[in-house]
């Protein structure tokens, strides 16, 4: 009869701490600034602007959307020219890989492990595309211009966050995107996917946020 | 404390970016864009025990192939029993003079012409399929379509047949 007494009333205690969790634990919003670096050190041809709003629910759940706006103009060896340009949206949710201590004054630090699904719907162009007989002797220049595009990848992503001053957080995402929609061989294919980067192949991507915990 | 926190990710994020972007994106195109029409030659012959059709692939002693309204030639050589054609790509029809061991015939190829695209660093290719071949019959007796689709794969699309 004690045994059952005790054990009851530490299921009380338990069900007690667990509910006195608030569901919303958080609300961010976030600017990625890895694309003025990305244009300035590693693709001066891609520019791309993106921000996310994302939740904290019971310290373990973080749902996020992701939008901006991203284009690409390039100019290949060969002289082809590809020109592109559209918004592009997220959805996804992380999950807290840390346990958040119960007294810490920094239990919104956190390292985030997720999945996105990504969807940009675009036009692009090709210009001065050349087909070259050299046998029989003929060649065509000939341009494709605004192309309408829909494509949905899902993106892998785990990264981590930190409170720099009050309220004001930075933090870094590194991502690997997997195109859902492929394009069949021989057709037309944009060289640059406004959201998803350069390819038709996965890519890895990396985001850089500064953002502001408004509750 | 602050300064630690805000120097972490700079400087996790400072060697990702390195590890990731470091190579940089390779520009030359690596995809084949030769579009040619392969085509053997055969024996055609009748087994006098089985009164049955026989095509053995034969090599040609002496071989010279011009297309018609073109100077230069495409191939001028001995011991061969395959060739590869180019059809005009901005044509529906491309015809060959083929004197064959000093025997003169005329190959007339009918098509249809198709764009694909291979990437921003290849461009684009015009790649057919066959419709239609005919010969002159005075060497290469008869034809046969075996693949009609001609693109940068090297297959045999067509077969040529002599019967001596």
């Amino acid at each position: 009869m004690f045994c059952v007494t005790v054990q009851s009333t530490a299921q009380t205690k338990e069900s007690v701490k667990k509910d006195s969790i608030p569901f919303l634990q958080g609300i961010w919003i976030e600017a990625d600034v890895a694309p003025v670096f990305e244009r300035a050190l590693i693709n001066k041809n891609a520019y791309r602007a993106q921000g996310n709003i994302q939740v904290n629910l019971k310290n373990k759940y973080y749902p996020v959307i992701e939008f901006g706006y991203a284009g690409a103009d390039k100019t290949a060896s060969n002289g082809i020219e590809f020109s592109t340009s559209g918004f592009f949206g997220k959805a996804g949710a992380d999950l807290s890989m840390l346990k958040p201590k119960p007294n810490s004054t920094q239990k919104n630090n956190n390292f985030l492990v997720g999945l996105r699904l990504g969807a940009s719907r675009f036009n692009y162009s090709l210009y001065n595309q050349t087909i070259t007989d050299n046998y029989w002797g003929n060649s065509e220049t000939f341009n494709l211009e605004s192309i309408s595009s829909t494509k949905l990848w899902y993106e892998i992503a785990a990264g981590m966050r930190v409170e720099v001053f009050r309220n004001i957080y930075m933090g870094w995402t590194i991502r690997n995107k997997h195109l859902i929609s492929k394009t069949e061989s021989g057709q037309t294919t944009p060289w640059y996917i406004p959201g998803y980067g350069i390819g038709n192949t996965s890519v890895w991507g990396l985001s850089y946020s500064i953002g502001y915990r408004i509750k | 404390m602050t300064k630690v926190k805000f120097k972490i990710p700079i400087l996790t994020i400072l060697l990702i970016s390195a590890f990731i972007f470091s190579c940089e994106k390779d520009e030359t195109c690596r995809k084949s864009r030769i579009v040619e029409t392969g085509a053997g030659f055969y024996l055609d012959s009748v087994n006098t025990t089985t009164g049955k059709r026989v095509l053995v692939k034969s090599t040609i002693d002496s071989l010279w192939v011009s297309g018609i309204g073109v100077d230069s030639l495409l191939y001028k050589k001995t011991k061969t029993n395959a060739i590869k054609l180019p059809l005009n790509q901005f044509a529906e029809e491309s015809k060959f003079r083929m004197k064959t061991n000093k025997v003169v015939d005329t190959i007339t190829i009918r098509y249809k012409n198709k764009i694909e695209y291979l990437s921003l660093e290849c461009g684009s290719i015009r790649t057919h399929t066959i419709d239609t071949v005919l010969t002159s019959g005075h060497y290469i007796r008869s034809v046969a379509i075996i693949n009609p689709t001609v693109n940068t794969l090297s297959v045999e699309n067509i077969q040529l047949f002599h019967t001596k």
